[in-house]
């Protein structure tokens, strides 16, 4: 695993072999001293977009496996005075850093950075395109529900029952990363993904990755699925204002109280964030404990430390023997 | 004898340049194809054709540092042209008199490597599409082809003004085809690709419901109207159907629509972004169609360099264009070849011919050239191909100031072997002699 930049990337042993190192993570004593070994290498946040979510759980990942971490944002780096992205990445590979993490406003950006250098390049969110650590914390965090018997009644006992997992995925599919770095690794695992929205958030053209069910009833599709992922409305990226208001909205395709009594007693809620409370869930679902937004955020961290190590090479003894 | 520039084949050019022998040994009469036009050359199958045309190119010049003229002409000589058209949507555009004559002059001051290069003038001032340039005195300065390539002409009364101002002269109208609304600030075609990626896409109406109009206006006033690259399945469509009812028009495809899919996009490599779009394969196949079924008339190469640093940029930003005079032979011959195996010429002649006559005898008798016809006795003007001789590009080979070739690397069938120019010789076993 050199670069990780897109989920369909990767076969499904080595997005597991990912996920597995995640976990032990989870359940290491991360105050072990083996971990400073690390403070010799380096790793660049390059923020070309603003995010401060992803920036601060890839900033806490790298600290916590004892990396020396350098922030580069936009406004403040010399991007700003004309330099190119290129000589921007040249440069610290000069300086002797030993990995990039990027987030760009660009789908391309990142693709471009991993062919101009030989170090790791792992993909923060590049535009629309992807956004595969945020999709591998959401894979922990759904493995992780599965084995504490969240599924029991749907008969989804363990991880090999992944497949019979139905996953609604809700709101502004068509400008979202995480949408489609999820579809792409629920596809390879087998799940079924039902895509959910008003029409004119939703896809036109076939958008990559198998999709069971694409509508714009979520009411009708509601009962079936197991987990409803619910997505931000990215205002920043719609062309024209959005035709339908907020409250039409929130009554068709908010996460409610009143749309909680038709799902299923076992259906959980997640969202990538930052989430609109009370827009795109209510506040009252979001902290019961039918919302896994906390482990999701928690999750993303040991994720992020997993694709660091294994796009570095990093050696941490014994971890993963555990 | 001085055997000094002497190309030993069954063709023979002597010391001066001239035709001192052709024999057509090959019996025409075994082909499946007419290939009255081909001549052999023993030495390994090749074959010679008249130097080829092209019809569309952008040598930016004017101070412009990712092509010059004279970077421009070699790349064009190694690709076995000898006559370009050089497009007006230079900074500022060639929209008059003076900017022609500048131009010209600009050339005349090159080395060319014996390649004519004629300049193409806007049809608009400042190419912004309202205000119709000073047809008449372009005119009188020689000027015959005219072209807001780079836009669309997108008002109908400019276009139709333009179409009844050039009625009955001998001027080429060419159109790039591209309805602004339907274009909508998209980056590579719209589709499965554009939606899987994310990107912003291009609808082929673009280019369809321009060519409609176009069509519409053209059989209100004739005039020698070119649709320049056309891209989709729709537009082969509607001129085959606009030539079956006698309009006289013209039109012309780019080796990359023939050779590349928008799959290519999925690289998210700026060197994939053209405008026109590389499109879907089912597009991909009708354009090849049209070639062979002669409904498309013309190979041209929109040849469009840009620098390094600005096809580094992300894809979202970086400019339309690819380099294509070098491999243009190749890529057209390569594609419609598709992936058939070769033995003999006579497996390869009906493609050489579609090539020959849409890269050379067609642009040679819509621009009102000679016909090129190698001739014994008088100046050798050829070029020769070997048809068997697989190539690579590498950076190493680009001749333009420009690296934006989408080839690098892609095994490309049929090479350029020589080219001879008013009997001086450009290209000697594929490498220009000076
Ligand atoms: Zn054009």
């Amino acid at each position: 695993m050199v670069n990780f930049i897109d989920i369909e990337k990767f076969t499904a042993d080595e997005l597991l072999e990912v996920a597995e190192l995640a976990e032990n993570y989870k359940n290491f004593d991360l105050n072990s001293p083996i971990f400073l070994n690390n403070r010799d290498k380096i790793v660049a946040l390059i923020f070309l977009e603003n995010s401060t979510r992803t920036r601060i759980s890839f900033e806490i990942a790298a600290k916590k496996l004892g990396l020396t971490v350098i922030g580069f944002d936009s406004e403040k780096s010399s991007l700003e005075k004309g330099e190119t992205i290129k000589d921007t990445v040249l440069t610290l590979k000069a300086l002797g850093v030993n990995a990039i993490v990027l987030r760009a406003s660009s789908a391309s950006s990142v693709n471009q950075v991993s062919k101009w250098v030989d170090i790791p390049v792992i993909n923060a969110g590049n535009a629309m395109r992807s956004h595969p650590t945020q999709a591998m914390g959401d894979f922990v965090t759904i493995r992780e529900a599965i084995s504490q018997g969240r599924f029991k009644s749907e008969n989804i006992n363990s991880f090999d029952d992944f497949s019979k997992l139905k996953i609604g995925i809700v709101g502004d599919i068509i400008h979202s990363r995480v949408a489609r770095s999820l579809g792409e690794l629920f596809e390879r695992f087998g799940a079924k993904t039902y895509l959910i929205g008003p029409e004119e958030l939703l896809p036109k053209f076939d958008i990559g990755f198998r999709v069971e069910g694409i509508t714009d009833d979520f009411k009708t599709c509601l009962p079936e699925l197991d987990i409803i992922i619910a997505l931000r409305i990215q205002l920043e990226r719609l062309t024209e204002p959005l035709l339908v208001n907020p409250i039409f909205y929130r009554e068709r395709y908010g996460i409610t109280g009143s749309l909680l009594e038709s799902a299923k007693p076992s259906t959980l809620f997640m969202h990538p964030g930052p989430q609109v409370r009370d827009l795109e869930i209510d506040s009252d679902i979001i902290d019961s404990d039918r919302s896994l937004i906390l482990k999701q955020v928690e999750n993303s961290i040991y994720s992020r430390m997993a694709v660091l190590t294994k796009t570095m090479g990093l050696e941490i003894d014994g971890i993963n023997n555990l | 004898m001085d055997t000094t520039g002497l190309v030993e084949a069954d063709l023979v050019v002597d010391p001066k340049g001239i035709v001192a022998a052709i024999s057509k040994e090959i019996n025409v009469n075994e082909l499946p194809v007419d290939i009255s036009s081909i001549v052999q050359v023993e030495a390994g199958g090749s074959v010679i054709m008249p130097p080829f045309v092209d019809m569309h190119c952008h040598l930016r010049a004017i101070v412009q540092i990712s092509e010059d003229y004279e970077s421009g002409c070699r790349a064009a000589a190694k690709g076995g042209f000898g006559y370009l058209m050089s497009m007006p949507n230079t900074d500022p555009a060639t929209d008059s008199v003076d900017s022609v004559l500048k131009a010209r002059t600009l050339i005349s001051n090159s080395e060319t490597m014996g390649v004519k290069v004629e300049i193409a003038s806007a049809i608009t001032k400042g190419r912004n599409g309202v205000k119709p340039v000073d047809f008449e005195s372009l005119i009188r300065n020689q000027v015959r082809y005219f072209t807001d390539d780079g836009s669309g002409i997108n008002d109908r009364e400019v276009m139709q003004t333009a179409i009844r101002t050039l009625e009955g002269t001998d001027c080429i109208l060419a159109q790039h085809l591209e309805e602004k609304s339907a274009f909508d600030s998209g980056i590579m075609n719209l589709g499965d690709v554009s939606t899987k990626l994310g990107l912003a896409g291009i609808s082929k109406n673009a280019e369809v419901l321009m060519l409609a109009r176009d069509i519409e206006l053209l059989s209100l006033n004739s005039v020698k109207y070119h649709a320049m690259h056309l891209s989709v399945a729709e537009s082969v469509e509607l001129v085959k159907k606009a030539k079956d009812s006698g309009l006289k028009l013209t039109c012309e495809v780019t080796p990359h629509h023939l050779f590349f899919d928008e799959t290519e996009l999925l690289s998210l490599d700026p060197n994939f972004k053209v405008n026109p779009p590389l499109r879907p394969y089912a597009d991909v196949v009708a354009l090849r169609q049209g070639l062979l079924d002669k409904t498309i008339d013309v190979i041209a190469t929109d040849h469009a360099p840009h620098r390094a640093a600005t096809k580094e940029m992300p894809i979202e930003t970086a400019p339309f264009g690819m380099l294509g005079l070098q491999t243009a032979f190749s890529a057209a011959f390569t594609s419609l070849l598709d992936n058939k195996d070769l033995n003999s010429l006579n497996d390869c002649a009906n493609e050489l011919t579609v090539v020959m006559r849409a890269m050379s005898l067609n642009p040679r008798r819509i621009l009102g050239l000679d016909d090129g016809t190698v001739v014994k006795g008088e100046k050798a003007n050829f070029v020769l191909i070997n048809p068997m001789k697989n190539m690579v590009q590498t950076h190493g080979d680009i001749e333009s100031r420009s690296q934006n070739s989408p080839y690098l690397g892609r095994k490309l069938r049929g090479s350029i072997e020589y080219l001879f120019l008013e009997g001086e010789s450009i290209l000697m076993d594929g490498k220009l002699t000076k």
